[in-house]
Order: C-alpha cells, then structure tokens, then sequence
C-alpha cells in the first residue's frame, strides 16, 4: 500500500490553521459588534480548534493509503468514518492531475478519478509529488485502456 | 431536416407577444409617470413594439429550430442569436419521454424527452410536434437499438430513417392499474406536496376553512363561532377540541389532495412490452408516455409503504442512468407498477433482472442493540435537557416524562433491524432498508460503478460496517443507494471483495441477464389473450422463500 508523501500534513495542518484563524475573526467580530466576548474565551476556542484540525490531519496522513491491485484502485482513509473505496479500472471514465496554488506552495500534485457512478463519482489522491502524480495518472489510463470497458452507460 | 409543429409557434409566437408585450407596456408606464423621461404617448409605442419583437424572435426561434434522426444520430440545431449544433447517438440514448398537456392534447400535438447518461439537464426537447410524429421517434430510437443489437460486431452501418415501419415490434401489455387499485394507490401514498398545499391554501379561501371548522365544532358541543380573537375566552376543553378538529381536519384535507394528485398522476397508467423497451402511459389532465429501454436497467427497486406492507401491495420503480439529479417527476418516471400484489410486482421484477428475489440476510444481533440505543438517546437527551432546565432555570413538572418514549424507540431499533438486510445472488446484490417506506434493491453486479466500505466510530467500537455498491442509477433522495448497512466487518469485507470479482467476472462473461426471455416468459405464463401479469398466478412454493 502506497503513502501520501508525509508534507501533505503540512497542507491540512494550514487549512486547520486558517479555520481557528477564521473563527477567532468571528469570535472578536462578536466581541467588537455584538456581545463582548472574554480574551481568554476566545483564545481557548482558536487553541482547541487548531489543535483539534492538527491532530486529524496527522491521523488522516497515517490512515490514507492507497493501491493499484490487479483489477481496481483501492483506497482507506478516513479518521472518524473510515472509507474503504474499490475503483474497478473498466469504471474509470477520465482521470485528472490537479495543483492548486496552495499545492503548488509545497510542491504538491492531486490525482483526482471520475467513474459514472452518483455517490463516489470523483475520487481524489491528494499530497502526491508532482512526478509521482504524473506517472500514476498515466499508469491509471492505460490500466482503464487494457480494460476495455465493454459496458457503456 | 424537420421542423416541429407550426401550431407550437403559433403557441409560442402568443405566449412571447403576451410576455414582451407587456414588458414593453409596463417599461413605458414607469418612464412616462414616475420617472417621466417620455411622453405619455410613448406606452403606445413601447407596448406594441415589445409585442413585434416578441412574434419576431419566437418566428425565427421556430425556424431555426430542426431537427433530424438519422444515420444513427438524432441532431438537433437550433438557437437565433448563439446557434447550437448538437448530435446524440442513438445508442447513448437512455429515455424517450412524451408529455401532452391539455393544450397540447387540443391540437394533437406533444413535447417529446430525450435523455442521455451525461450532462445536467434534458438533453433535446422538441416543443412541440405532432404526435404522430412523437410516437414514431419513440419507435425509431427503439428500432435502432435492436438492430445495433442484432449487427454487433457487424461493421456494416445500418441505414436508419424515420423508420415508420408498417409492422411495428410486437407489442405486449405487461401491467395495468385497474381503477380499483389505482383508488387503493390513491389512498395508501402520501405526498409532501398536499399539506403544503393545504397550508398555503387556506388563507385564500380563509371565509369557507373557518366556516367548515365552525360547523364541525359546533356539532360536536363545542363555541359556536370559532374565531381566533375568541380562542382566549374558551374553556381548555373547548379550546383542546378546536385544535384536535383543525387538525383533524387539516389531515383529511391533506389526504384527500394527496389523492387527487395521485388519481391525475397515475389515471389510466398502463406497462406495455415493446421490442426491448418497456412503455408506460399515464396521466389525466397532463399525460405522459415514456421508454425505458432494457438494456440501460442499472437497479430495480421494489418499494413498499407501512399501508402498502399491511394490504399487501409493492410498487416498482426501474432506474436509469438518465435523468438528472433532482429533476422533477424522477420518481413517476422510473416508476414500472404503481401498485399491485406483492408477488405480481416480485415476479416482474425477476424478470427484468433474471434473478430470484431472495430471502435476505439479516444483520447481526448488535446492530439491533446499535439502533435501539441511537433511538433511545433522542428521549434520553431530552429528558437531560429538561432536567437541566429544571434545576438550573425553573422547575419543570414531570422532567422525566420523555423517558416513557424509551419503549417506542427499543421498538423503532427492532422494526429498523428487522426491516434491513442484504443478499448476494449469482449476478445480482440485493439490499433492503427503510420502516415507513421500505426499499428493496437489486443491483446486476455488472452495474457496479465503485464499492464503498464505511465505517463509523461507533461502528467500529461494534464491529461493523456498511457496504455500498454504487452505480449510475440516478437514485432519487428518498431511494438513495444500494447500501447494506451495519453488517459485521468480517462479512463486509467478504461483500466488498465479492462485489468487486463478480462485477469483473461478469463483465468478462458479457453477462447481461437474459432479461427479454424472463419477461416473454412471464407473460406466456400469464397465459390470458388481454390479462396482463395480473391474471398470472404465483405458484406457491415461490412465496416461502420471500416473505421478510
């Protein structure tokens, strides 16, 4: 079973950062414009929020793994529900590599898969080198090509 | 190249002269009175020139519209100022809808559907054409289809044409909703649509609603006039009865719309087998026909409602990959058989997937305990916030009545449990869910899209998961999807790995189920010149392996 690359965590520990970041602006608006709000109140929240996000993104980062097995992509993730995902490669209808700017940032790449499906129709692998995420799509296009779906929807 | 009724342009040509010209009517009143920019003499000017432009623009939208069905594709151009050109395979064609409205149904004509597996919306509507004419592109889509199917791997191109062949597909009638059963179906369905209805209503006709509550209190000893200005002048026992009998008689108003819905929607539906499509018609004021063509089956979906379940009676419903998410009367449209006896819709419904409805696997004896505990922690959260109210805020008399509930919700864990369950055939996964409105699922392995495995912190803690087997069924909200919930783990992982060698072995082996053979079959042995299935009897050794 293959691994994210382990910056990825930085990736979801930021995101967690900027959302205690946007709950203490919400918190002093109150304080400013509504209610006034304790200090320490305040900073109590943004410290367990940021906490909190940093704990789930190193247990989400050990959770993911991912594989390409003989007839389908397999992946777990998941911390409080954990996911166990089969993408039989006949199911596979494109496959993207996406980096958004802040991917770009720590030199990250997504591999994202779209079946036809109307519950798991996209699937992305996030916190893939950018070589890696290249080589994987390719690897997942001739895996879908070999497999010649016979079965159009 | 054909173009659509000239009667819809007449149609459109009015219906655009009313909208601009009054557009235009109303942009001069405002630039002449309160914003005086014009002379008064202006609205007699803008009226008639939004009018003009109006009948112009739905003139050259009619002639910019056509449309053809040939050398397998259907095109359709169209468009004044952005012109579209768009080409659907006819193979790629999932529903052929028509649809005839009262005015429609006054010139002969109909608005024919047509829906592909992409995209968000409809993929071509013709607005309107003859009905004839709608008919017969019905029948050459599925034409076309059947002889895709007969030259495979032939590479000679079939010539297609309109295909107005003087000797159709046979045609079979599968089912029909006799007015006995479409009363029952009238009665035993419940729609969201009929107390909103209601409760939006009754302001308008505010005079007769209070009249009716005034009548009816009165007969049963209440205040003569019931007024809401009078409600703190009566007695608790009066006021207790006016609000029992409003809702009372809210209800039965409901029930009653609910009805009505259910009779225009359905009136004179009927199943008829053709070529390798399935055809319904249905509808009063407004009808509808539509194709569902075997071969784009993904799930079967039987579904039986608490009153259903008690008389008896299942509905069907067979999905494709077709509509839209959230598209209006998803539901009617896949619906195969409204309502009849539970074998009559099981042994269609083997027969469109060529498998046995089984008797279905429970789940094991904890999630029965899982679900009894989720229910319960309702009355127990709301007894902790009463008693926390109590001792912190004001005293609150019996703060442990909630906890009377704890019975009914040990009640609704069992019913949940019992009502659940999953089966895996030899090409077929099977998955059943739901008290009020029970679902059962059928889903060819070769339909699989991706196989999900979820498993929450609590069930974890239990041992348990859920399996999903996702497919492109366009499954409405209150279907949702093929999911066996809360099984051991150990099992699910066996589900999951099961799902995913049969989907590939089955795929390899070109399995389709022979679907046409089940359904000929089931109507040879239905045995009767005009009878539909109805008149079939199922044999009874059947039965006992599907009851619940």
């Amino acid at each position: 079973m293959e691994r994210l690359n382990s910056r990825v965590q930085l990736l979801w520990i930021g995101r967690a950062v900027v959302v205690a970041a946007v709950l203490a602006g919400v918190a002093v608006a109150i304080d400013r414009f509504a209610i006034p709000v304790d200090p320490p109140l305040i900073a109590a929240v943004v410290v367990v929020a940021a906490v909190l996000g940093t704990v789930h993104a190193v247990l989400r980062f050990r959770r993911w793994r991912f594989e390409i097995q003989d007839d389908a992509l397999f992946l777990v993730r998941g911390v409080v529900t954990q996911v166990d995902t089969s993408v039989p490669y006949v199911r596979l209808q494109h496959t993207d590599t996406q980096r958004g700017p802040v991917e770009r940032l720590v030199g990250l790449s997504s591999v994202v898969v779209y079946t036809a499906g109307t519950r798991g129709a996209d699937i992305r692998i996030p916190g893939l080198r950018p070589e890696r995420a290249t080589e994987l799509r390719e690897q997942l296009r001739e895996l879908a090509a070999e497999s010649e779906a016979t079965d159009a929807v | 190249m054909n173009r659509l009724h000239p009667i819809s342009a007449v149609g459109s040509v009015v219906t655009n002269v009313v909208r601009l010209g009054s557009i235009g009517f109303f942009a001069g009143m405002m630039l002449t009175g309160p914003l005086d920019v014009l002379p008064l003499e202006a609205v007699f000017v803008l009226a008639p020139a939004g009018a003009l432009v109006g009948a112009a623009y739905a003139v050259a939208r009619y002639y910019r519209f056509t449309y053809a069905l040939a050398g397998g594709t259907l095109s359709v151009d169209s468009g004044v100022f952005d012109r579209q050109e768009r080409e659907i395979p006819l193979g790629r064609i999932q529903n052929v809808d028509i649809e005839r409205g009262p005015v429609q149904r006054l010139f002969g004509l109909a608005v024919v559907k047509f829906e592909t597996a992409g995209g968000s919306a409809t993929e071509a509507i013709l607005n309107a054409v003859d009905v004839d004419e709608a008919r017969a592109l019905q029948s050459a889509v599925a034409q076309y289809r059947r002889e895709d199917d007969e030259t495979a791997g032939d590479e000679s191109e079939p010539a297609h044409d309109m295909a107005r062949e003087p000797t159709g597909p046979e045609q079979r009638r599968l089912y029909e909703l006799s007015t006995s059963d479409l009363l029952t179906l009238a009665l035993v369905s419940f729609r969201p649509a009929a107390p909103a209805v209601v409760l939006f209503g009754v302001p308008f006709a505010q005079e007769y609603a209070l009249r009716l509550l005034s009548a009816t209190v009165e007969t049963l000893g209440g205040p003569s006039t019931v007024s809401l200005s009078g409600l703190p002048t009566y007695s608790t026992g009066e006021a207790l009865l006016t609000v029992g009998v409003a809702a009372a008689l809210f209800a039965l108003a409901a029930w009653l719309l609910s009805a009505a819905f259910t009779i225009t929607e359905y009136y004179g539906f009927h199943l008829d087998y053709v070529g390798d499509d399935l055809r319904y018609e249905r509808g009063l004021i407004q009808q509808y026909s539509g194709s569902i063509p075997l071969e784009k089956v993904q799930t079967v979906t039987v579904r039986e409602n608490l009153l259903m379940r008690q008389v008896g009676y299942a509905a069907l419903a067979v999905e494709t990959a077709g509509y839209a998410p959230g598209s209006g009367s998803q539901d009617a449209s896949n619906t195969a058989i409204p309502l009849d006896d539970r074998e009559t819709v099981l042994a269609v419904a083997e027969a469109l997937t060529d498998a046995d409805v089984p008797a279905m696997e429970r789940l094991p004896d904890r999630s029965r305990r899982r679900y009894a505990v989720r229910y319960s922690l309702l009355p127990v959260a709301a007894t902790g916030l009463l008693l926390s109210v109590d001792t912190l805020v004001q005293t609150v008399p019996y703060w442990y009545a909630p906890l009377a509930l704890l019975p009914v919700a040990a009640l609704a864990g069992h019913l949940s449990w019992k009502h659940r369950g999953f089966a895996l055939l030899d090409h077929l996964f099977a998955t059943r869910s739901g008290v009020l409105v029970r679902s059962t699922r059928l889903v060819p392995y070769y339909r699989v899209q991706t196989v999900i495995d979820t498993r929450t912190v609590f069930q974890r803690r239990l041992s348990l998961a859920s399996v999903t087997a996702d497919t492109a069924s366009t499954a409405s909200l209150l279907g949702g999807d093929a999911t066996a919930h809360d099984l051991d783990d150990q099992r699910a992982r066996t589900v999951h790995e099961t799902l995913r060698e049969r989907l590939m072995a089955d795929l390899r082996a070109g399995e389709r189920g022979d679907r046409r053979q089940g359904l000929t079959a089931l109507l040879d042995e239905a045995d009767a010149p005009d009878g539909g299935v109805d008149a079939g009897q199922p044999e009874p050794t059947e039965s006992s392996a599907r009851e619940p």
